[in-house]
């Protein structure tokens, strides 16, 4: 449906809370090897609970976070934008609603309103 | 950990990707993608820390996921463990070992069915005895052997 001006109307598509079935290591359980791998985080943001839960094997969080990194934000080549969409469409391969949210809402936040 | 890139690799071998070949000049464009999978394939087959998951399990447990893509080439950088216990898990079939049996069920079910995955899976691992580290561990293995097949795929229609 669009506008009077030919443009989409804005759509809100609220976030999904992920909550990990496996309990997140706690900070102050952490190994000096655990407290080195979560320098590293996706897209440079907190230390969340997906961060926690994973650096349960500090080894392979961050090589899987460094490679994440460079596939979404190394310079040249695709706009983040499209990154974002090609992340989206990896998350309905693999059928993860919450990886889809954030992908999606990531592209949408990117893309601005449609003109 | 820096890892020298050696090519043609194993997405390179699994895309059929010959040096000679444009597409396989085109990944140089990106060698942080080919350094970090590189990474990635020792963080989850040969860690430092194994966390208990011995080398010749994880590769066991890779070539049955690479199993399912099909893909001869893949298969192959995956060879059969010397180990006797491990030729059921590694071959596909269901192993006698409750543990390993819940390893290959888990396993077969994220390569084939990864939407299906929920907390009951996880709980299965937990009785089956492995540790939370153990899971991740797991996890990040089936992952990565799963986007290994997902990349060289999607490589070899470029080409």
């Amino acid at each position: 449906m669009t506008n009077a001006n030919g443009a989409l109307p804005n759509i809100r598509l609220k976030p999904l809370k992920w909550t990990p079935h496996l309990p997140p290591l706690e900070m102050e359980d952490a190994t000096p090897a655990q407290l080195k791998a979560m320098q590293v985080t996706p897209s440079a943001k907190k230390v969340s609970p997906y961060v926690r839960t994973l650096a349960h094997d500090p080894e392979s969080y961050e090589a899987r976070t460094r490679l994440f990194n460079d596939i979404m934000y190394v310079e040249g080549g695709l706009q983040n934008v499209d990154r974002e969409l090609g992340a989206l469409s990896a998350s309905f391969v693999n059928g993860c609603m919450y990886c889809a949210n954030v992908h999606a809402r990531r592209q949408a936040s990117l893309a601005g309103p449609t003109a | 950990m820096t890892k020298e890139h050696v090519r043609p690799d194993a997405i390179d071998r699994a895309a059929g990707l010959a040096p000679s070949d444009p597409t396989f000049v085109l990944r140089d464009k990106r060698p942080q993608f080919v350094t970090g999978a590189a990474q990635c394939e020792t963080s989850v087959l040969t860690p430092q820390d194994d966390l208990g998951l011995s080398p010749n399990l994880r590769a066991a447990v890779a070539r049955r996921v690479a199993l399912q893509s099909g893909n001869e080439a893949l298969i192959a950088q995956y060879p059969m463990p010397s180990d006797d216990a491990l030729h059921a898990l590694a071959s596909g079939q269901d192993p006698s070992d409750p543990q390993q049996r819940a390893i290959a069920n888990h396993a077969d079910m994220i390569a084939l069915a990864p939407r299906e995955a929920n907390d009951a899976h996880l709980q299965t691992l937990k009785e089956a005895g492995l540790t939370i580290p153990q899971i991740i561990a797991l996890s990040e293995l089936l992952a990565f052997v799963c986007f290994q097949m997902q990349i060289a795929h999607g490589i070899s229609l470029l080409r």
